[in-house]
């Protein structure tokens, strides 16, 4: 069996043997219930001192000064004479006491120079200079006595502190009986610190026994550990309590097993509005709208939440003066070691201001798409009404195109043979009539070229009959006469013929390219390639040019058909609508357009799309 | 040399011009029916077997091209000839394929039509295009 704890700062001392002894430096606090007792253990400490010729200082109540020097004087010590030589000194602690209090707390300086004083004038009364003193305190157990613990241990503190200049065993003593209320344990442990050594109080010592008196030890040392493990929970319980009560953002706080609140912190006033006294033993019911309470959600919650140990849910509660807030809530069950339910700790988030942000970022999201459908919807009508203008256009001009051909075009022709006809008629010899005839023969022609041209231009009659494999050379020769502009023309072989629209678009395609390529590119030649890939078609306008600038592009952005004008952005429009798209690369050394339809005509997903969008 | 000549095209005056001037020039000849589209030219043509159609382009329903195309499939012999406002080479070519015998400008009738109906008659081909073709 130990003898002594295994905590480093309570050093018991187990025996008699050990009784605290001048001969051994040390700081030992003794601990008893009866004066007489005391007396037993100081007239052995201060007398075996005084006895051996060494010095000893006694700070004592005035009851103990008295039995104490009575006791002694029948053990035939002279204590007057050892007073006289100075090596005695006997102190009453309550008149000492003040002396080194300074408003109410012990004062470092005053201890040193009061205390320190005696020890040197004592010491200085021997020869021996290095023989220890026996010193007795009971200040410390005065200002226990007075309920200023933490002011004993100061002077403990001091106590040990002067140990360090001076050579003395110090006994200090404490009447048990002042040692019962439990706010005492913390002070009683620091106190203890002090210590080298703690004798137990006299009670052992009846004990008949060394076996007895060892357990009675072990007792004593097992009670210091529970009262340290209980100070420490105690600590770290207060300490979470504080935690808890000091949170504001959440309300936390318990409730009995059948609901009642019983606690409260913080952050539950500041959420709930109530104040502690008007909210406990309340039942948690009041946190809840009417409609709740009528449909039993909170008893339901708590059933869940002791169930299945957890309950958590989001909604509105309400506020003491009748506000709600949106709550996120957290209800957990309490329950002992053994599984009973000890009640449930509730932890309440006000939400309301999320919740409303939330809310308000939905309906700011909800408001964009809305704008962005909207947006959607004009840039779909803007781009139907640009597919409708450039079918109107193109149908106008084909008709235009038409009647110059078919009507003035025909009627042009007819007057032409009639003319030719007429030269036959009056034959070469027609004098100034047969000139004024040929001369209206010639207009007749310049007309006729005149409205090809024009007719032409509007719409290339021969698309339809022949397809862009036989328009686009044919379309070419006339740029090339007009322009200057060389151009070569590649077509996969087979090409073939694609769905009217198609054809229509790439040639107007071509048309606004090479218009550009005329126009813009400086340059002198183009090339142009007619193919199918994966069953698109593929037509290419390549020119040998300058190039968009980069700015340009740049300004243009993603509409880069911005740089091409109106007419490209058209055309492009008209790929979409096919379902194909037009794409333009441009560089230093020229730029390409490339205009690419389904070969088969709009795909149905393509058709989908465009119905969707 | 005698011979039965179908006149297609759409516009009333240039069929009556042909008329004229084919009457004129040549009394043997025998306008034996017109058409005004490519479609009511095959139907006529299956009718009348005629020797000679003189076949406009660009005419409703369907094209004198595509008309010829179908013509020629039908294996009667009758020999084409495309007139035309289109002053084109390539035209030219689109013509031969499309398996007529002879093109001939609508501004050029007066010059070119009685000689290349008499080409074709006497079973050559008549392509000549004029000399500077204007080009859209």
């Amino acid at each position: 069996m130990s003898t002594a704890i295994s905590d480093p700062y309570i050093q018991l001392i187990p025996s008699l043997a050990h009784t605290p002894s001048h001969d051994h430096p040390g700081h030992v606090v003794q601990l008893y219930t009866d004066d007489s007792f005391l007396i037993d253990v100081l007239s052995r400490f201060v007398g075996g001192a005084l006895a051996a010729g060494d010095p000893a200082v006694v700070i004592a109540t005035k009851s103990h000064r008295t039995e104490l020097e009575r006791r002694l004087s029948a053990h035939g010590l002279d204590t007057a004479k050892a007073a006289m030589q100075g090596r005695y000194v006997n102190l009453d602690a309550t008149e000492t006491l003040p002396k080194i209090m300074v408003n109410g707390l012990v004062d470092e300086m005053r201890f040193n120079d009061i205390i320190g004083g005696v020890l040197t004038r004592a010491r200085t009364a021997i020869s021996h200079k290095e023989r220890p003193i026996a010193v007795f305190g009971e200040m410390v157990a005065l200002l226990w006595a007075e309920g200023k613990p933490l002011e004993a241990v100061r002077v403990e503190q001091l106590w040990n502190d002067l140990a360090k200049s001076h050579s003395f065993a110090l006994i200090c003593a404490y009447p048990i009986t002042g040692l019962n209320s439990e706010k005492d344990i913390e002070p009683f442990l620091k106190m203890c610190g002090q210590h080298s050594g703690v004798v137990p109080s006299e009670s052992y010592l009846g004990l008949g026994s060394e076996t007895e008196r060892l357990r009675s030890i072990a007792q004593l040392q097992q009670r210091a550990q529970v009262l340290e493990r209980q100070l420490a929970l105690r600590q770290s319980e207060e300490r979470f309590r504080l935690l808890v009560e000091a949170v504001q953002d959440y309300a936390i706080f318990m409730l009995d097993p059948d609901g009642r609140v019983s606690s409260w912190n913080a952050g539950a006033e500041r959420i709930k509005g109530y104040k502690p006294q008007e909210i406990l033993g309340k039942h948690f019911s009041c946190f809840y709208r009417e409609e709740d309470v009528r449909n039993g959600k909170p008893d339901w919650e708590l059933v869940i939440a002791a169930k299945e140990g957890r309950f958590e849910d989001e909604g509105w509660r309400v506020r003491k003066d009748g506000s709600r807030f949106w709550a996120n809530v957290i209800i957990a069950a309490l329950r002992d070691e053994a599984g009973k339910l000890l009640g449930f700790a509730k932890v309440t988030r006000d939400s309301t201001e999320r919740m409303e942000t939330q809310k308000a970022l939905q309906k700011e999201v909800a408001e964009r798409r809305d704008a962005q459908r909207q947006l959607h919807n004009s840039e779909k009508s803007l781009r139907q009404l640009s597919l409708h203008l450039l079918r109107t256009q193109d149908e106008e001009r084909r008709r235009i195109g038409r009647d110059l051909h078919d009507s003035l075009g025909q009627y042009l022709a007819v007057l032409k043979m009639k003319l030719d006809s007429v030269v036959s008629l009056i034959g070469q010899n027609g004098g100034e009539a047969a000139q004024d005839v040929h001369e209206c023969i010639r207009l007749t022609e310049d007309s006729i070229k005149e409205v090809r041209t024009v007719s032409y231009l509007m719409y290339p009659p021969m698309l339809e009959e022949m397809g862009l494999e036989s328009a686009i050379p044919w379309y070419l020769d006339g740029f090339s006469a007009r322009s200057g502009i060389k151009t070569a023309f590649d077509v996969q072989t087979d090409f073939g013929r694609l769905p009217r629209d198609s054809e229509l678009a790439l040639f107007r395609v071509l048309q606004e390219s090479l218009t550009n390529v005329h126009r813009h590119s400086g340059s002198q030649t183009a090339h142009i390639r007619l193919s199918i890939r994966e069953g698109m078609a593929v037509l290419e306008i390549e020119d040998a040019g300058k190039g968009i600038s980069p700015q340009l592009l740049e300004q243009s952005g993603q509409d880069w058909m911005g740089a091409h004008g109106v007419g490209m952005r058209g055309m492009n429009e008209r790929m979409r609508q096919l379902g194909g798209r037009l794409e333009l690369v441009s560089k230093k050394s020229g730029t390409t357009v490339c205009a690419i339809v389904p070969a088969g005509g709009p795909s149905s997903s393509a058709s989908a799309q465009e119905r969707e969008s | 040399m005698a011979a039965r000549i179908l006149i297609v095209d759409d516009h009333e005056i240039v069929r009556e011009d042909i008329r004229t001037l084919i009457d004129r020039s040549r009394s043997e000849w025998e306008i034996c029916g017109e058409a005004t589209n490519g479609e009511e030219a095959i139907e006529v043509t299956k009718t009348l077997k005629p020797d000679i159609i003189v076949l406009d382009i660009t005419m409703p329903r369907m094209s004198g091209l595509e008309a010829a195309r179908r013509i020629a499939k039908l294996g009667l012999g009758c020999r084409i000839l495309m007139f035309t406002m289109h002053d084109s080479d390539r035209l030219t070519i689109e013509a031969r394929q499309a398996q007529t015998q002879g093109l001939v400008l609508k501004s050029q009738a007066a010059r070119d039509l009685i000689r290349a109906i008499e080409r074709l008659l006497a079973g050559g081909t008549f392509f000549a295009s004029e000399a500077a073709p204007a080009f859209p």
